[in-house]
């Protein structure tokens, strides 16, 4: 039966790539979401997309996955377009929305029996497993069980089905810090061990850290970077400019905030090795930037 | 009372509910009207209770939900908003029964009688609504068991030679178990909470209006209280790549999950239940009067319930099912589009199809033969088979028409559904009571009354035609059918 799910062929440029958009734009009722998005995940990798609420994060990951229609612009997974998965590319992802709802009517038990049928490599032993360890009754109908334990049991029929591609809206929104730390726990082993690819949405800027390899941010509907985590503190930083240095503010800044002296605080990118030409003027300084407060400062 | 509290019934309601609510008492009106002009003066049918039977709807729909509204008001430490709402639902039902006794009373007829018919409609329609949902039940069966013979058998002598004292007595006793059911509810200690939730509680909900009966807030909430041994299990037999259908079965929930027949017994225990109600109380009624005229007075209720109201009943809650599931974003249409094994998006959408359509079209076949059988058993002149079988046909092609514009996506507005179910309700109605309104008519005026009746069936099949080729339209050039966007 799931021999069957014989893989199209792809396009030859995007055949190692699990995750890409080109070019991605979509609107809401004339609202701009997304806007000219370039991005693709290597295998192995995991990216943590991190934005403010209504920044695009979902929308994104709704367009790439192909559940979305996106006003222009392709998404591909494994290099099929997103819109006309196969099989094949469907077997080996898995996604886990914001607040899962689905087949509430049933137990868990009975989902992953259910589920099983559809995926060659599903685990399980594995299920059985973690719905014990994480104390989840696998008869009770999932419409009975708590915002948290249901966001659990569908993290479980993710990881059950034994994805190459792991995409997670949000995952940890519902759960308490041991859960959250349990899921960064096997999303790291899952990427590490098995080589899958993740891509996970988020708020809390501690789990990139503990868990991503790479970071994307968002910021009303643009990517406004996309690096790998350990190289955020040596990319970017904060110009600080005094009022009379204002006018020098260099344009590609990601971010502009002017104080009531009219000094100027910027997020900056380095230009090759330096940074740029503004951060030399007399009284200029620049401030290394957490992951956290570089959030705060695109942000707000 | 300060003015703006008159019309707190009305802002309490989602519109679509109120409007819908306030359509079928003025339909009733017309109807009223209708005969008045048409029919000679002594073979009218009582014009106080089509109008009653309007009011009860409106209570029902469009005055009840306010008690959400008190309730709100009650929660969040408003109690003067709380006794506003409700004395303006006291001052409005006692206006309409006013106004129903001063029309009467100017036309000649009998006030009295008319402002009681009215109340009595009015707190039929409340308790209805205030009444665990189980309980309200029964009351769809209270016309029925009033013109049965039964009624008289339950009913004490002297209430029979004092009809009017008695209905009077009977209403304000309605009335105060409405009063005492309306303070319950809004104070939360509803009295009668042991036998489940007011079907008031099916109004407030995130999905407005008609629909929202069937959203996933309401559908998780009963999920929650039924207890575990009176849940119905899946059938998961047979589902998985060979079986898309059956998958998408499971996937599409409630009515549609594939169940052992124990176990659909156990989902379909409510209507059953209250089947069972009807037919113990036509068996009493039966055996009461000992002739064979109530059985084909059984065999007649039997055809109008399961050739008319069930198909309606049926494409509603089917319908609306399939919106609820369909504007949920993170759900079942997210996991189904990315499920493997379900073949390419062509063969998808030919398994959704069959899988929204087969079982309520295979039903509804089922229910046509229904009537047929009781028509040639009973050999009643009062079945109008055609009319019946023409209620069945109507309600596959809204089926069709609904399922394709649901899942191509396609946004119908709210007044389109709404002109839509009331021009249907009519239909249905018109066409059970056609037998009844010619009756008296002269060969010429049947033969134009059928005419007329068949020409607004035809423009419906051909809206709805018209509906389903654009939805098809539509459905076949999505990428993929779970498109969510």
């Amino acid at each position: 039966m799931h021999a069957a799910y014989a893989a199209q062929p792809s396009h030859p440029s995007t055949v190692n790539t699990p995750l890409e958009a080109r070019a991605l734009s979509h609107a809401f009722s004339g609202t701009n979401a997304l806007l000219d998005i370039n991005l693709a995940l290597p295998a192995g990798s995991v990216l943590g997309l991190i934005g403010r609420n209504g920044a695009g994060k979902s929308t994104l990951i709704r367009a790439l996955l192909g559940l979305l229609e996106p006003l222009s612009g392709q998404a591909r997974v494994f290099g099929e377009p997103a819109l006309q998965l196969s099989d094949a590319a469907k077997a080996r992802l898995s996604y886990v929305p914001q607040q899962p709802e689905a087949l509430s009517w049933l137990s868990a038990a009975e989902m992953f029996e259910f589920l099983s049928r559809f995926y060659p490599r599903w685990d399980g032993d594995f299920a059985k497993r973690t719905l014990e360890r994480w104390g989840i009754a696998p008869k009770r109908v999932m419409a009975k069980l708590s915002p948290g334990e249901r966001q659990r049991v569908d993290l479980i029929r993710a990881l059950a089905s034994q994805p190459q591609l792991l995409v997670l809206d949000e995952p940890a929104a519902a759960l308490d810090p041991v859960a959250r730390r349990e899921l960064l726990r096997e999303v790291a082993l899952r990427a590490g061990e098995a080589g899958a690819t993740v891509l996970f949405s988020t708020h809390i800027v501690s789990d990139l850290e503990r868990v991503a390899s790479d970071i994307a941010f968002m910021h009303q509907g643009r990517l406004l970077m996309h690096c790998p985590v350990d190289d955020t503190k040596e990319r970017y930083a904060r110009l600080w400019l005094p009022a009379n240095q204002s006018a020098a503010a260099p344009e590609t800044a990601l971010s502009h905030r002017r104080h009531a002296d009219g000094s100027l605080s910027l997020v900056v990118q380095r230009e090759g090795d330096a940074w740029p030409a503004a951060a030399s003027l007399p009284g200029a300084r620049v401030d290394a930037l957490g992951l956290e407060d570089l959030f705060v400062e695109v942000a707000e | 009372m300060h003015g703006v509290t008159w019309i707190a019934p009305w802002r309490g309601t989602h519109r679509a509910t109120a409007i819908i609510g306030s359509i079928i008492p003025l339909l009733c009106v017309l109807i009223t009207a209708g005969l008045a002009i048409w029919t000679p003066a002594d073979k009218r049918p009582v014009p106080v209770a089509i109008i009653a039977g309007g009011l009860t709807f409106l209570s029902a729909f469009a005055l009840a939900p306010a008690a959400l509204m008190a309730r709100d008001a009650a929660r969040l430490r408003i109690p003067q908003m709380a006794r506003s709402v409700g004395l303006s639902m006291a001052a409005l039902v006692a206006a309409l029964a006013l106004l129903a006794a001063l029309v009467w009373g100017l036309a000649g007829a009998d006030a009295i009688h008319a402002g009681v018919g009215v109340l009595a409609g009015l707190a039929i329609g409340l308790a209805w609504a205030l009444l665990p949902r189980q309980l309200g039940l029964l009351f769809c069966f209270l016309p029925i068991l009033i013109s049965s013979g039964l009624w008289h058998r339950l009913t004490p002598a002297w209430a029979l030679v004092h009809p009017q004292a008695a209905s009077a007595l009977a209403v304000m006793a309605l009335l105060a178990a409405v009063t005492a059911m309306w303070r319950g509810f809004v104070h939360d200690h509803p009295p009668l909470r042991r036998f489940g939730t007011p079907m008031v509680e099916n109004f407030n909900s995130r999905t407005p209006g008609w629909a929202g009966q069937f959203d996933n807030q309401n559908q998780a909430r009963q999920l929650r209280r039924t207890p575990d041994w009176l849940r119905a299990a899946p059938d998961l037999r047979r589902t998985g790549p060979p079986h898309a259908e059956r998958s998408v079965r499971v996937l599409l929930g409630q009515w549609y999950v594939p169940m052992r027949l124990g176990d659909r017994c156990k989902q379909l225990l409510p209507l059953l239940g209250s089947a069972l109600v009807f037919v113990v109380v036509m068996g009493l009624s039966h055996l009461h009067e000992g002739h064979g005229e109530s059985w084909t007075y059984m065999g007649v209720m039997f055809v109008v319930w399961f050739g008319s109201f069930v198909p309606f009943m049926l494409a509603f809650s089917v319908l609306s099912l399939l919106y609820g599931r369909w504007a949920r974003r993170n759900a079942e249409r997210s996991l189904l589009a990315l499920l493997p094994g379900m073949g390419d998006a062509p063969a998808l959408k030919r398994a959704m199809l069959r899988a929204a359509l087969r079982p309520p079209l295979r039903f509804l076949v089922g229910l046509s033969v229904v009537p047929v059988i009781i028509d040639q058993l009973t050999a009643s002149e009062r079945i109008a088979l055609p009319f019946i079988l023409t209620i069945q046909a109507g309600t596959a092609l809204a089926l069709l028409a609904g399922v394709l514009t649901i899942f191509s996506g396609r946004r119908v507005g709210p007044w389109t559904l709404a002109v839509m179910g009331i021009v249907g309700l009519g239909l249905v109605l018109a066409s059970l009571m056609m037998p009844l309104f010619t009756r008296h008519m002269t060969p010429d005026h049947t033969l134009l009354g059928h005419a007329l009746l068949a020409l607004a069936w035809a423009v419906l099949a051909t809206w709805l035609a018209v509906l389903s080729w654009r939805g098809w339209k539509a459905y076949q050039r999505l990428p993929h059918p779970c498109i969510t966007d």
